[in-house]
């Protein structure tokens, strides 16, 4: 137990901190089991490492580094806000946005590689080769990456009404909040990132 | 709450935790990512995906513990985490026959 934790063994979680910590618990349902059901059929398809091959590790390590910079910024905003410095949480806030619109633009560079290669959502020239379970690998990679990138939207929208009420100074406990939901993000590529782009 | 210029300050409640040192947690991460695109160059599929999924848990592990401030949480969040972890570990032997070929091998 931590030197903070022992003066609060049990002590109720503020409202905010614990719906947040629920959100976030949904989610890694969500994107777990998904995580789970890819690694099954990995190992029951091993030449899904053939179309692994097709995933662009340069733009998903630049993506990594996006959200990881933007996890960053979002503690300091938070440590701003601790500290009611509200230029230093618009300037640190406003980074982790650009972040997301970074991620979303490589996210969309990709996407369109792919489709432009024939690598669809259950992808037709696959199946026109016959190679169905090759399919199959790019209708996993197109919902986990399409809903993670759902995710990177809300952040941003959820960003950015936080920083215009922090901006005037209103409900800075919410900068905190924003930043937990940006970290489950953050920890949801850590996985897919590996998974999609490395293990080839 | 509002302090004396009318700037509504965080609730000191949740605040409760401490705050490690940010940009040294920030650069880990960056040489764990590094470190998981090296093994994945370096060593065979099989052995990479291991060591990747390993260096992923501990990434997911410190952005928890410090970003998140999860070490600093109460019980309740624990509770809540370990409750999740379960869930996953019953859905991935609830599913693991109906994916893999195993037990069909087996029944062969």
């Amino acid at each position: 137990m931590s030197q903070y934790s022992q003066f609060i063994p049990l002590k109720s979680v503020p409202q905010g901190r614990l719906a947040i910590w629920l959100l976030i618990a949904g989610e890694f349902v969500i994107f777990g089991g998904l995580i789970i059901c890819y690694l099954l059929y990995r190992m029951r398809y091993p030449e899904w490492a053939e179309q692994t091959k097709h995933t662009n590790t340069f733009l998903g390590a630049l993506n990594m580094l996006v959200l990881l910079t933007g996890s960053y910024t979002g503690v300091r905003a938070h440590a701003a806000a601790l500290n009611k410095q509200l230029n230093k949480i618009v300037l640190w806030m406003s980074i982790s946005i650009i972040c997301g619109f970074l991620f979303l633009i490589n996210k969309s560079l990709e996407y369109a590689h792919e489709i432009s290669n024939g690598l669809t959502f259950n992808s037709q020239k696959l199946q026109d080769a016959g190679d169905s379970v090759g399919s199959l690998f790019w209708s996993f990679y197109y919902i986990m990456t399409g809903l993670h990138a759902t995710h990177v939207i809300v952040g941003i929208i959820v960003f950015t009404v936080i920083l215009n009420q922090a901006r005037k100074g209103k409900n800075l406990h919410r900068v905190e909040l924003g930043v937990m939901y940006w970290h489950m993000v953050d920890i949801i590529w850590i996985f897919l990132f590996p998974l999609l782009y490395i293990a080839k | 709450m509002e302090d004396k210029i009318g700037i509504e300050i965080p609730d000191p409640q949740t605040d409760y935790h401490g705050h490690p040192k940010y940009g040294r947690v920030f650069l880990r991460l960056l040489l764990l990512a590094a470190t998981s695109i090296v093994c994945g160059l370096l060593f065979p599929p099989a052995v990479s995906i291991s060591i990747i999924f390993l260096i992923a848990v501990i990434q997911a592990g410190l952005v928890l513990r410090n970003f998140m401030h999860m070490k600093y949480e109460p019980l309740l969040i624990w509770i809540i985490s370990i409750s999740i972890l379960f869930t996953l570990f019953m859905l991935f032997y609830g599913v693991y026959t109906d994916i893999t070929p195993v037990v069909r091998e087996i029944a062969k």
